[in-house]
């Protein structure tokens, strides 16, 4: 990703490296986020808390247990998640196409969801079934901040994007996307009120019932990319001044991690009429606005 | 070792000694990061076989705020195919033992099993019922004791602890 300014003048290859430095962070990110989440909630609760690095650890765990599995196509869709989670990063910090970016991830998803369903677990279905609705809230929004972003810069390629960009960020025009994409990234992070697919109190891990030791390492290392994504998804709205964005991408993390420790959980209804009342308003708002005044 | 061994005297090459070191470096650092690993994310899976339900509100204040065990990184899964740790506390009736088994086999190894209460260690007030299936070690095997009438969560923790530390040992000892 072209962060701040082109640096192939005194590096020849950076168009290459930096994407590809960032591509490795990536989930690295993702990791020390979920290990932060944990640790700020501890606090918060005041208690003392895990390690920020417990899901290195957890991770380190997950690939070295025994090798468990009801059947073989469950595992095929468990790498072709992992795939498509990681092809939707390389196409993001590349600075590809955003719609192709878009709907990769949708398709990593719909490869859990399959993997939910190719298991014998009732948990497991239920939890296929609340990650379809999520999937289909979530991305409803994801999909209009990508056209919004798109018909503002009219391009949806990523490079032509951030040429587009300028001076002024894309906060100044698209404040309600930015929302928006908070929305995606509290869902994104598992926090209540919108954790409905893995409520381990209702449905033991949801989706993911069925999987064990390396299989649900997969799911954690793409679960970790995919929240790296969106935080660079978010970092984009700030690109001209990277300070302003990651404390920006800091305080909405914080506000997060406030919303989900100071909440309750809601049905998959609950997730319904928010997104498609609320999430949907501030998202359409946005992109009328963004073509009444370009 | 002795498979590698056989390998070069077959293909007529002596062992590279920086080789063979380097190689036994590798396998000692893996063991090493296996066994660091594995104590420092133990997850539960917590059973109760029908008792009073004093030994599992002792555990859950072990989770709780007060004593914390997250703080070593220990989460509850009401999950066996994802857990580590099997806490079970009540007496072992006839009704739960077939359960009992079913949950123990869903584990995935390595895994360590811990008799909370006095019920699962030596079946307690329980004896000699009629429909009790003995203590706990007549069914599964078991790695650490835990008495108390219920034990207080600290002893709770220090069992997890010493059970970790003998999941560490069976990890480093394996060849």
């Amino acid at each position: 990703m072209k962060l701040i300014v082109d640096y192939t003048d005194w590096f020849p290859y950076a168009n290459i490296v930096i994407p590809m430095v960032v591509f490795i962070l990536l989930p690295l990110i993702g990791l020390l986020v979920m290990g932060l989440d944990r640790k700020i909630s501890a606090r918060m609760q005041n208690r003392i808390g895990p390690p920020v690095v417990q899901p290195f650890y957890d991770l380190a765990k997950l690939f070295n247990k025994q090798e468990m599995y009801t059947n073989t196509s469950m595992l095929v869709f468990a790498y072709a998640h992992l795939a498509f989670m990681f092809t939707a990063a390389l196409f993001l910090v590349f600075t590809q196409d955003f719609i192709v970016v878009f709907f990769t991830m949708t398709l990593a998803m719909i490869f859990l969801v399959l993997g939910a369903f190719s298991t014998p677990s009732p948990y497991s279905f239920m939890g296929g079934y609340r990650e379809l609705i999520k999937i289909f809230c979530i991305e409803t929004l994801f999909l209009f901040v990508v056209l919004t972003i798109g018909i503002d810069a009219k391009s949806f390629l990523l490079g032509d994007i951030i040429g587009h960009i300028g001076n002024l960020p894309m906060i100044v025009k698209m404040p309600l996307s930015y929302v928006a994409m908070v929305i995606v990234f509290l869902v994104v992070m598992e926090k209540p009120p919108f954790n409905i697919p893995s409520a381990h109190s209702e449905i033991v891990q949801g989706p993911l019932s069925d999987y064990s030791g390396r299989w649900y390492g997969l799911f954690k290392l793409s679960h970790a990319v995919e929240i790296g994504i969106v935080l660079l998804v978010m970092y984009m709205f700030f690109i001209p001044y990277p300070w302003l964005g990651l404390i920006m991408l800091l305080v909405t993390f914080l506000t997060v991690v406030l919303i989900g420790n100071t909440t309750t959980r809601t049905t998959y209804k609950g997730l319904f009429k928010f997104t498609f009342t609320v999430g949907l308003a501030l998202v359409l708002i946005n992109l009328i606005a963004v073509v009444v005044y370009p | 070792m002795s498979s590698v061994n056989e390998k070069s005297k077959e293909g007529f090459q002596p062992a590279n000694p920086n080789l063979e070191l380097f190689k036994l470096k590798h396998k000692a650092g893996v063991k090493l990061v296996k066994s660091m690993s594995t104590i420092r994310s133990p997850w539960l899976l917590h059973f109760d076989t029908g008792g009073c339900n004093g030994c599992c509100i002792e555990i859950l204040a072990a989770l709780a705020p007060r004593y914390d065990l997250e703080r070593f990184g220990v989460l509850n899964k009401g999950n066996p195919k994802m857990a580590d740790v099997l806490l079970v506390t009540g007496v072992v009736t006839a009704g739960c033992v077939e359960p009992l088994l079913n949950l123990y086999k869903q584990m995935a190894e390595p895994k360590v099993v811990l008799a909370i209460g006095a019920c699962p260690c030596e079946s307690g007030v329980f004896h000699q019922c009629y429909n009790v299936r003995g203590p706990l070690y007549k069914i599964l095997p078991v790695d650490v004791y835990v008495p108390g009438c219920a034990p207080r969560p600290g002893t709770i923790i220090e069992g997890v602890k010493k059970a970790l530390a003998l999941w560490q040992a069976k990890i480093a000892g394996e060849g």
